[in-house]
């Protein structure tokens, strides 16, 4: 079964991810980053996350997207590229609104491939300010059509 | 560095991305393009952040990451990770790194030739 491409433009409801100390060091320790600001900075202080942290405030999408049964995609998928765009960095005690769009899909038979795009805003700030934008491609397998499909 | 189960396991809990393919052999026999555990792409894109970012001066000097996925990573590899820079804008006071990360097989996990990293110099 193909990807349904009636489904490119679709906005999933938008997610709140509030980002802790804790986590985010246990993602610098897991990574191999710097924990040094995350360690010393005294409890409050609104510590940068590594870049690379914004893949767990946006890593709900990925559910969002293929568990959604109007696109019928499943979990045998591979994860093709991935991009952060950052207006400034995730901060410890952000509360952060995250908007899931599926912003093309390409069906091409056994290997369908999907860009989703990510927009993290600031809900702390009156103008939902931009923090960072994910762009992903996931390539979506459908081994089990032994006709081939299309 | 070594990418071995615990390191994988600890990045699907430290992340939230527990799809079993990283580390139930069972799974991966069915799913995986080596037929067995794979790390996750985006833990072979975050060495590449935390190289970039260190030699950036911290995370607020890190304008995007890009990263992409060639070949699989098998859990149990060795890899290298680099950042060479590619381009330096002064108008925009930026420095563009062309970033990798390899096996120790030759295996480009992710492909300097199209994953870049952006810092902001100033």
């Amino acid at each position: 079964m193909a990807l349904n491409p009636d489904r490119e433009g679709y906005v999933h409801p938008a997610y709140t991810y509030e980002v802790s100390r804790e986590k985010v060091r246990e993602y610098a320790i897991a990574t191999g980053a710097d924990t040094t600001d995350i360690d010393g900075d005294e409890p409050g202080t609104a510590t940068a996350a590594p870049p690379a942290f914004a893949a767990a405030v946006t890593g709900r999408s990925l559910p969002m997207v293929v568990d959604d049964p109007q696109l019928g995609a499943t979990w045998d998928l591979l994860h093709v590229s991935q991009s952060f765009d950052f207006s400034r960095p995730v901060r410890v005690g952000d509360v952060l609104s995250c908007t899931t769009r599926v912003d093309r899909i390409l069906t091409r038979g056994r290997a369908d491939l999907i860009d989703v795009v990510v927009d993290v805003a600031d809900v702390a700030d009156r103008g939902g300010e931009s923090v960072l934008r994910a762009s992903s491609t996931l390539m979506v397998f459908d081994r089990g059509d032994a006709d081939g499909g299309a | 560095m070594l990418v071995d189960l615990p390191a994988v396991v600890r990045y699907a809990g430290a992340s939230g991305d527990l799809n079993p393919l990283h580390y139930d052999p069972a799974v991966a026999q069915r799913i995986s393009p080596t037929e067995d555990v794979i790390a996750h792409g985006m833990l072979a894109m975050a060495l590449t952040s935390a190289l970039v970012t260190d030699w950036a001066g911290g995370p607020e000097h890190v304008r995007s990451l890009t990263a992409s996925f060639k070949k699989p990573c098998p859990v149990g590899s060795t890899v290298t990770v680099s950042g060479t820079v590619v381009e330096i804008d002064d108008q925009q006071a930026t420095a563009t790194l062309a970033v990798a990360v390899t096996t120790t097989d030759g295996d480009r996990v992710v492909v300097g030739r199209t994953s870049r990293a952006v810092i902001a110099l100033s």
